[in-house]
């Protein structure tokens, strides 16, 4: 080592180590330890050696983790933008369906209060956890039972029925129910993944010093139940 | 009687809750191939795949045809979903996959259908059209046994709107074009002839129009009307194989069902 690493952060390589252990350790709140290290204890080598490894080691786990809670947040991102577009064309069939059946009045209200509600709640991937999931859930099962009881009401009017719009608009519908269905079983997916990792030993200490938190999952079947058929016959 | 009946039901329910958690795909054909008649009812199957492999050559876009004969209590979207990404139908950088999934009506149940999108062929290919394609080329056909024809009629459909030769609006015309069109050019027919015939019968001595004796030329219809006469576009020669077998894309649930 010809350089001393203090004066030189910038330098890759066999220094790199160096670089990397004083960074992670401000990012630990232990900064004041660097310095006393860093005035020649040439006592402590080992230690230092083992810290560095410490360091580097916690770093990679921390990026892993990183990388993994951007994945569901990724996912989440995938179940909200699905759930906008069912609530659009829900907004379109009410339409549609308003042309036809003027005098359904409750029931376009139930659509209107669910569709409303629905709207109003945005969770950002960070705030998610087994509350805010919850609410986000039954207010979207509301929208669903309130579909389903607009789908009912169709089925009481033949021209209505016979609407090609009306047809677009259920096929794309029925097309983003499945695809609601897939982007929440995904999101399970990646976020069992990252609930595993976050509460494995050792990743966990880690995960509690960064506030990695654990991250909740869609009712298995609560969407299967509750999401309207809409079929051809 | 009841308890039987009740401990059957129950039997049956919690084997339909096996079958949900598990799943059974059938494994990715080896070595690959994209029409899989697992159900043996589409009959010889060269010409198929030829056209398919060329297709999947020529523009990338691989469509998988596949005969179950069981969906295992699962919806026939799922399964294909489920599928589709086992085998990764289509490229993983596109996702421009399409994977058709027949379950014949058999003992089993009645006939189930879907068409399965990948995500970069969803913008051709959108859920309503899926549906238009199911309702009237792949049912009627299905429903007179003919499940090769089927796959034939809706294959002359997707592949050039998936090449991006044709689009969803084409379709939609050239169909409604099958009726509407013809009725109306076969009216302005007749109307023209009773206009000429009126002027020239008539004579009623205005005589402004001696010159429109001439017109009597012959009207030609404007090509054919309905995709009938597209059938022989895609006739395959012969592939040396070589589409490179599956790519790895995924599938979102995009696309429609249909049963009969």
């Amino acid at each position: 080592m010809n350089n001393d690493p203090n004066l030189n952060p910038n330098n890759g390589g066999n220094q790199g180590m160096n670089f990397d252990m004083k960074n992670g350790m401000n990012g630990l709140n232990m900064g004041n330890i660097t310095g006393k290290l860093g005035k020649g204890c040439s006592g402590l080598g080992c230690l230092l050696a083992a810290l560095a490894a410490l360091v580097i080691w916690g770093i990679s786990t921390y990026n892993g983790l990183v990388n993994d809670q951007q994945e569901v947040e990724k996912a989440w991102a995938n179940v909200e933008t699905q759930y906008q577009r069912r609530a659009d064309l829900i907004d379109n069939l009410v339409n549609t369906v308003k042309g036809y059946a003027k005098h359904e009045r409750e029931t376009f209200e139930a659509v209107t209060n669910a569709r409303t509600s629905v709207g109003s709640i945005k969770i950002d991937a960070d705030n998610l956890d087994e509350e805010t999931l919850k609410k986000y859930q039954s207010a979207q099962n509301e929208l669903s039972g309130a579909l389903k009881s607009l789908i009912a009401v169709s089925e009481n009017y033949p021209e209505l029925k016979a609407n090609e719009e009306f047809l677009k608009l259920q096929d794309q519908l029925e097309g983003t129910e499945n695809r609601i269905a897939m982007v929440r079983e995904d999101f399970n997916k990646v976020a069992k993944e990252y609930n595993t990792k976050i509460k494995q030993f050792p990743k966990n200490i880690f995960a509690g010093i960064f506030g990695f938190k654990e991250k909740p999952y869609f009712a298995a079947q609560a969407g299967a139940e509750n999401a309207p058929k809409v079929s051809f016959e | 009687m009841k308890t039987k009946r009740l401990s059957l039901l129950l039997v049956l329910a919690l084997c339909s809750l096996m079958a949900m958690a598990e799943l059974q795909l059938p494994d990715r054909p080896n070595p690959p191939r994209l029409v899989n008649d697992l159900a043996g009812v589409l009959g010889d199957t060269k010409a198929l795949e030829d056209t398919l492999e060329q297709f999947a050559m020529k523009t990338s876009n691989q469509i998988a045809i596949v005969t179950v004969n069981d969906l295992q209590g699962e919806d026939a979207w799922y399964y294909a979903t489920q599928l589709g990404r086992k085998w990764g139908v289509g490229g993983a950088k596109h996702n421009n996959g399409v994977i058709i999934l027949i379950k014949p009506k058999n003992e089993n149940g009645g006939g189930k259908v879907t068409i399965q999108v990948g995500k970069g062929l969803e913008g051709a290919l959108t859920d309503g059209f899926c549906s238009t394609i199911i309702q009237n080329e792949l049912i009627p056909k299905f429903k007179e046994n003919d499940y090769n024809g089927a796959v034939w009629n809706a294959l002359h459909v997707i592949m050039p709107v998936a090449a991006g030769e044709y689009s969803e609006e084409e379709y939609r015309k050239a169909h409604e074009d099958d009726g509407w069109a013809s009725l109306l050019c076969l009216i302005l027919i007749i109307l023209f002839m009773l206009w000429a015939m009126s002027r020239n019968s008539g004579g009623t001595g205005t005589g402004s129009s001696r010159n429109s004796g001439t017109w009597g030329g012959p009207i030609i219809f404007p090509g054919s009307f309905g995709g009938g006469s597209s059938g022989g576009g895609f006739g395959g020669g012969s592939s040396g194989g070589g589409w490179g077998g599956f790519g790895g894309g995924s599938f979102g649930g995009g696309g429609a069902s249909g049963s009969w």
